[in-house]
């Protein structure tokens, strides 16, 4: 097992190089100008070729790109075009309430997602699942932006209950998390229903009820966790979504985290500020797939069979006498 | 009333799109504690169905128990609340299912399937449930340590020795194995039909055996029920029916075995297509496919004769089959 998660946090390397070389490549060939964006426009031409050199920007492409990595391996990150503070305290700052909002989103797309799913697949074909499952479709075909826009009309403009911007109070938290939950929150719903009645039909399930156990213990105790082991990769798959999402809908909301930072970054060409929201965004989301991955071991016996070295598989089967793990 | 089952005239039918699949239609069979009846016939013959309406496990709808009787231990478990159904399965009757691969949850380790039952039905801790599931599994001759091994870590002989270690937990009074050896190879199959007998002679319980395979049968039962159309065909001692074979469905059943001292090229397959039972054949059910056919046959619906004691048939020539099979032994 230790082996397996050090193998995953070595290929963090490789992927977030990978990254971070795509948005740099963009960014060097963005017609903006880092000099101009940092000291105005009001430089002589003699000045400016100072400034260019001394930002490193007359290098070669390679030469620019390897720096910054090494830079950025010292936990480096530049500084701001912008307000000129260091980039790594400015994400350090913002961070938590990032992490804090993706963290509620994703808590409120699962549990409420997996327990509608349940019901839906539970009570199928009834009012009750058909309610669910259009709902859930409706919300799915709803982009965040649009879908945030109309919770501020609603919720701020016309009933006046929640604050449209910022975060004064916890109050200021709502809207954000359950915009940033909700669509999501859909496919969650519905690969969960699908795939609890896909387990509620097999065997296993008709020999819990021949022992007999009640319902409840049945569907809680031995078909969920069959039924989660799609859902966790889904969930996998969406943590990064909600990620991503979570710039726009920071961005709406004046959210201040990552996300939003990360949006007035690039509409004001301040790369190096872009470079480090996305090497965090891209490092979160490595971490949260090697959770989920370690997580699937916890659910399935068989998959966890699989992180153990071949050594030990030996080692348990020759314990276990003529029939053993490799069975 | 001596019997420990008791089901009587029970019809169930299955609703379903393309018309009502007349599973199960009018079986009736006992048994006494002790016994092990084998319940006999081909795919489709309403077996799998009649043991789940013991313990009421089929899907209502599209299944539905259209009249009958099921009578457990002085009960009715067609008319007992699903609580006190509930009490019933797994210590009362257990059930061992047909394949071993898929009737076991995944992701439980074994022991922990089987203190699960032992748990739901006696008032003991989770300790003393692990215990005792541990010995269990000694019982069907598995290691107490494996105990804690998922299913995909065992073969599938081992895992039907966990489901039936599962279905003995308990000590119920009955035990329903729906063809426990078919999906196993025939080495296997005879080690978990010997170990079934000898559990069974140390704990006492009665087996309804569900199989297609007559050889299994005359290895451990002592009563044998034939089904054809989601009728029992034939009924008696595995003497009356493997001696005294009357029905000319049975006789075509022992027809279609392979013998091992007469050397024969090929099989006698029984003609014609299994009995269709979304539209059903009129007059006896076998008529379309019976060697014996006469015009009567596809006019009335043959009332059983008892051509011996302990020996019904459900034939309207039974007692010239009867005669003439008996005379050809002679």
């Amino acid at each position: 097992m230790f082996r397996f998660i050090l193998k995953r946090v070595l290929l963090f390397i490789p992927t977030i190089l990978g990254v971070l070389f795509i948005v740099f490549t963009i960014n060097y060939y963005t017609p903006s100008d880092p000099v101009y964006a940092t000291y105005g426009t009001n430089l002589t031409q003699e000045e400016y070729e100072q400034k260019r050199d001394e930002m490193g920007l007359n290098d070669p492409f390679f030469v620019q790109f390897f720096n910054y990595v090494k830079n950025a391996a010292r936990l480096d990150l530049g500084s701001s075009y912008n307000n000129k503070r260091p980039v790594m305290d400015q994400i350090l700052e913002r961070a938590p309430k990032t992490l804090l909002l993706g963290a509620i989103g994703i808590t409120i797309t699962v549990v409420i997602g997996i327990l509608c799913g349940i019901v839906s697949a539970t009570r199928q074909k009834s009012g009750l699942d058909y309610a669910l499952t259009t709902i859930s479709l409706i919300l799915a075909s709803m982009p965040n932006f649009w879908l945030g826009l109309m919770l501020i009309i609603v919720f701020s403009q016309m009933l006046g209950w929640l604050p449209a911007t910022g975060i004064k109070n916890w109050t200021g938290w709502i809207l954000p998390c359950i915009t940033l939950g909700l669509g999501p929150l859909a496919n969650v719903v519905r690969i969960t229903r699908s795939s609890m009645l896909d387990v509620i039909r097999q065997d296993y399930i008709r020999t819990a009820r021949s022992k007999g156990l009640t319902e409840r213990q049945i569907i809680y105790k031995h078909a969920l966790r069959n039924a989660l082991i799609p859902v966790v990769t889904v969930i996998g798959f969406m943590l990064s979504m909600i990620m991503g999402g979570s710039a726009v809908v920071e961005g709406i909301f004046s959210f201040p985290g990552i996300g939003a930072m990360l949006m007035s970054a690039v509409s004001l060409a301040d790369y190096p500020l872009i470079m480090g929201s996305v090497l965090f965004i891209s490092l979160f989301v490595c971490v949260v797939n090697l959770g989920v991955d370690i997580l699937y071991g916890f659910i399935d016996p068989r998959i966890k069979a699989q992180y153990v070295t071949a050594k030990k598989v030996k080692k348990a089967a020759a314990r276990n006498g003529k029939e053993g793990s490799l069975a | 009333m001596s019997e420990l089952l008791d089901i009587r005239d029970l019809v169930v039918e299955y609703h379903t799109e393309v018309g009502t699949v007349h599973a199960v239609n009018g079986i009736s069979i006992q048994m006494k504690t002790g016994d092990t009846l084998g319940f006999v016939g081909e795919t489709g013959a309403g077996k799998t169905t009649t043991a789940l309406s013991i313990l009421r496990l089929l899907q209502i709808p599209p299944a539905r128990f259209a009249s009958g009787e099921i009578w457990f231990d002085g009960k009715d478990l067609l008319k007992v609340s699903e609580k006190e159904m509930r009490s019933i399965r797994g210590s009362e009757i257990a059930m061992i299912f047909q394949d071993p691969m898929t009737a076991l949850n995944p992701v439980i380790p074994v022991g922990q399937q089987i203190a699960e039952v032992l748990i739901q039905h006696n008032e003991i801790t989770k300790a003393q449930s692990w215990e005792m599931a541990e010995k269990m599994l000694e019982k069907v001759g598995i290691p107490a340590a494996r105990a804690n091994n998922y299913p995909h870590q065992f073969s599938g002989g081992m895992k039907q020795r966990v489901v039936i270690a599962m279905a003995l937990a308990c000590t119920p009074k009955l035990i329903i194995a729906d063809e426990p050896t078919t999906a196993l190879d025939v080495t296997i199959q005879a080690q978990i039909l010997d170990m079934m007998k000898q559990l069974k002679e140390d704990s006492g319980t009665s087996i309804l055996l569900i199989t297609h395979d007559l050889g299994v049968v005359a290895e451990t039962c002592d009563k044998v029920a034939i089904v054809y159309g989601g009728e029992v065909v034939e009924y008696g001692s595995l003497e009356q029916i493997f001696d005294r074979t009357t029905h000319p469905y049975t006789v075509c059943l022992f027809g279609a075995l392979p013998s091992l001292d007469k050397k024969v090229d090929m099989l006698t397959p029984i003609e014609g297509q299994i009995y269709d039972a979304i539209s059903p054949p009129s007059g006896c059910r076998f008529h379309p496919r019976c060697p014996h056919a006469a015009e009567e046959c596809s006019k009335k619906v043959p009332d059983v004769v008892e051509v011996e004691p302990g020996h019904p048939v459900r034939c309207l020539y039974a007692n010239r089959f009867y005669a003439q099979n008996a005379e050809g032994r002679r």
